[in-house]
């Protein structure tokens, strides 16, 4: 629909519904968004194609999730600098300082006002 | 006494008069008797009994005790062993009272002669009525306890123990009898999982009598028993040890339950909020949308979109907390069914085509086979929610492969089977996963409650059915549900 000014965005998020509207969303807002089911399919697709400006990335994931994704992307020199906000379930277990470090954490049901700030200032 | 010469024989005739003034001045009663009968006594014998003492000569010691206690004393005597005891004796006038005996056997040359001395524990002797009190009251408090207890001297003999003592460790009395410590041990290692450590702590404490111990025992027949251990005193001096063993195992058992029931909420309440909070955050992130789109830009398309996610979450959400509800009803045995006519195929039918899109979205395959109505008397409602909770999991779990339903009837049964070719599940978990808040997989890793298949298996059992699962992990699960054609205790119309 409307044209991408800015981005793009990689969203990894295993559930369909909630990687669908945030894409639309996103969009909306003039991002380009590269949607990923899981890690794996995140990691592939940043191997192929152009990096985004910014990850979001989902923790609980079934095949490769969250915490795995950020160990693999910190031993990738290629994108290991690549800026990650970090989006988890509330009233799960908190996040590890170590999955945690160098990330930006929001916390589901994530504010939007502090997300498109963050997205602003990163793309 | 033989023959001997004549010194030996004033010397003999000394010793015997010796004897005799010290019985005489006696308080208590002496006598000797052959076989139960007296032979000699002393005055205060006579007295206490009420008798001449001379009278009493040739009489049998059995005349002395109270009639219910000559059995007791007669076996006593006939047992020649050193012993000491309390019975009731009967004085001339009929009267009976409490007499403490001690007596042992001697060997003489014309055969065993029996030496016994009385002590009347009646009123008069104030100091020993208080003891046999003493005596009686610890050893009500003793048999009354829960705990096992045994007293052993410093010499490591057995002073005292009592019966929850012999019963804790299944020691027949027999064995008990004049047992020392180390019997008593040996007998007991056969019974405990780790016997060493128990002995080298209790040899630990033999060598630090001051030390008070406490710790826990693990039987081989599964029962634990807590060990405490103080030493025994008489002011400052210690004169034994007193071991109290109390079984611990229903206790231990219940702490442990606790402790897995309350793990297993922890888990189920990370699981639970995770699984509330992912639609709700894509029902906020749709509703974001609608109010993003409200200008006349937005194309129609994209908005009916994010209106149809938001329905999405709404159902989601109903049946999460439908999921919970569930869980309440059954644990509180609350879950009334309403009995119709239902047709399983059309429930199987229903089931699949609301699952389109979804089977539609992730391109996998559903085939139905139900050559025949298997029309039954069930709860139409929650047989479609065991067909929707099979499904799902056959799509959850089932690596996108073809999914495969049968309706049948078969030996007039309906049966349900929802067979998938995909993760399956491992031999160890198969019986698990019908468990309350269980999944055989990873919360990381798959979505949902982990409730689906027990609330499952609730709904098939109320309706007096089945729910049998085929799996081999890496190949594929296969549910069964068989359920009889009327719900049983139903009457029929």
């Amino acid at each position: 629909m409307s044209v991408h000014t800015r981005g793009p965005v990689m969203l990894v998020d295993d559930d369909p519904d909630l990687r669908d509207s945030l894409q639309l969303v996103l969009e909306m807002r003039g991002y380009e968004v590269f949607a990923a089911r899981d890690g794996k399919d995140a990691l592939d697709q940043l191997a192929k194609g152009p990096l985004p400006c910014v990850v979001l990335l989902d923790l609980m994931m079934p095949g490769m999730n969250g915490v795995e994704f950020r160990d693999r992307q910190l031993g990738d020199p290629r994108i290991k600098d690549l800026p990650v906000v970090l989006l988890t379930g509330a009233g799960a277990h908190a996040v590890e300082p170590r999955v945690a470090a160098g990330t930006v954490v929001l916390r589901k049901p994530f504010d939007f006002d502090r997300l498109f700030d963050l997205l602003d200032s990163l793309c | 006494m033989g023959a001997g010469d004549k010194g030996d024989g004033e010397t003999i005739g000394r010793d015997e008069e010796v004897l005799r003034a010290i019985c005489d001045v006696s308080n208590e009663g002496i006598m000797i008797h052959d076989g139960g009968v007296i032979l000699s006594c002393n005055a205060a014998l006579g007295v206490m009994f009420g008798y001449e003492p001379e009278s009493l000569k040739g009489r049998s010691v059995l005349e002395l005790a109270a009639p219910d206690y000559q059995d007791f004393v007669r076996a006593n005597y006939e047992s020649k062993l050193p012993l000491t005891y309390l019975v009731w004796g009967t004085r001339s006038n009929g009267t009976r009272f409490r007499a403490e005996i001690r007596a042992r056997t001697l060997s003489a040359p014309s055969g065993e002669l029996r030496v016994a001395v009385i002590r009347d524990l009646s009123g008069s002797d104030a100091a020993a009525g208080e003891r046999a009190t003493t005596v009686s009251l610890l050893r009500a408090t003793l048999d009354s306890t829960t705990d096992g207890i045994l007293v052993v001297d410093i010499a490591g003999l057995v002073t005292l123990y009592n019966e929850r003592f012999l019963k804790l460790w299944k020691i027949p009395i027999d064995k008990m009898a004049a047992a020392t410590d180390v019997d008593a041990m040996k007998f007991v290692a056969q019974q405990l999982i780790d016997p060493a450590s128990f002995f080298s702590r209790v040899s630990a404490l033999y060598h630090a009598p001051e030390t008070e111990s406490i710790d826990t025992l693990e039987f081989t027949d599964g029962r634990l028993v807590e060990r405490y251990s103080r030493p025994q005193r008489i002011g400052d001096r210690i004169i034994g040890r007193v071991w109290s063993f109390r079984d611990v195992t229903a206790q231990r058992r219940a702490e442990h339950t606790l402790e897995l029931a309350v793990q297993m909420r922890d888990e189920f309440l990370g699981i639970a909020s995770h699984e509330l909070f992912t639609p709700i955050t894509s029902l906020a992130v749709a509703i974001r949308g609608l109010r993003d789109s409200t200008d006349a830009t937005t194309d129609e398309a994209l908005r009916t979109r994010l209106f149809r996610n938001a329905e999405r979450q709404v159902a989601r959400l109903a049946r999460l907390v439908q999921e919970l509800l569930d869980v309440t009803r059954i644990d509180g045995g609350r879950m009334g069914l309403i009995i119709d006519d239902v047709d399983l195929c059309e429930v199987a039918r229903d089931v699949l085509e609301r699952f389109a899109p979804e089977l539609q979205r992730d391109q996998i395959e559903a085939h139905l086979s139900a050559d025949q109505p298997v029309v039954g008397r069930w709860d139409r409602t929650r047989l479609e929610q065991v067909a929707t909770n099979l499904v799902g999991n056959a799509i959850k779990f089932g690596r996108g492969r073809p999914i495969h339903l049968t309706v049948s009837l078969v030996d007039g049964r309906g049966e349900l089977a929802v067979r998938d070719q995909g993760i399956g599940i491992a031999h160890d978990q198969q019986t698990l996963i019908f468990e309350r808040f269980q999944r055989a997989v990873s919360s990381r890793h798959f979505a949902g409650l982990g409730l689906g298949l027990y609330i499952t298996r609730q709904i098939v059992e109320s309706h007096g059915g089945t729910l049998r699962l085929q799996s081999v992990e890496g190949e594929g699960s296969s549910f069964t549900v068989r359920l009889p054609m009327c719900v049983p205790g139903e009457v029929r119309p």
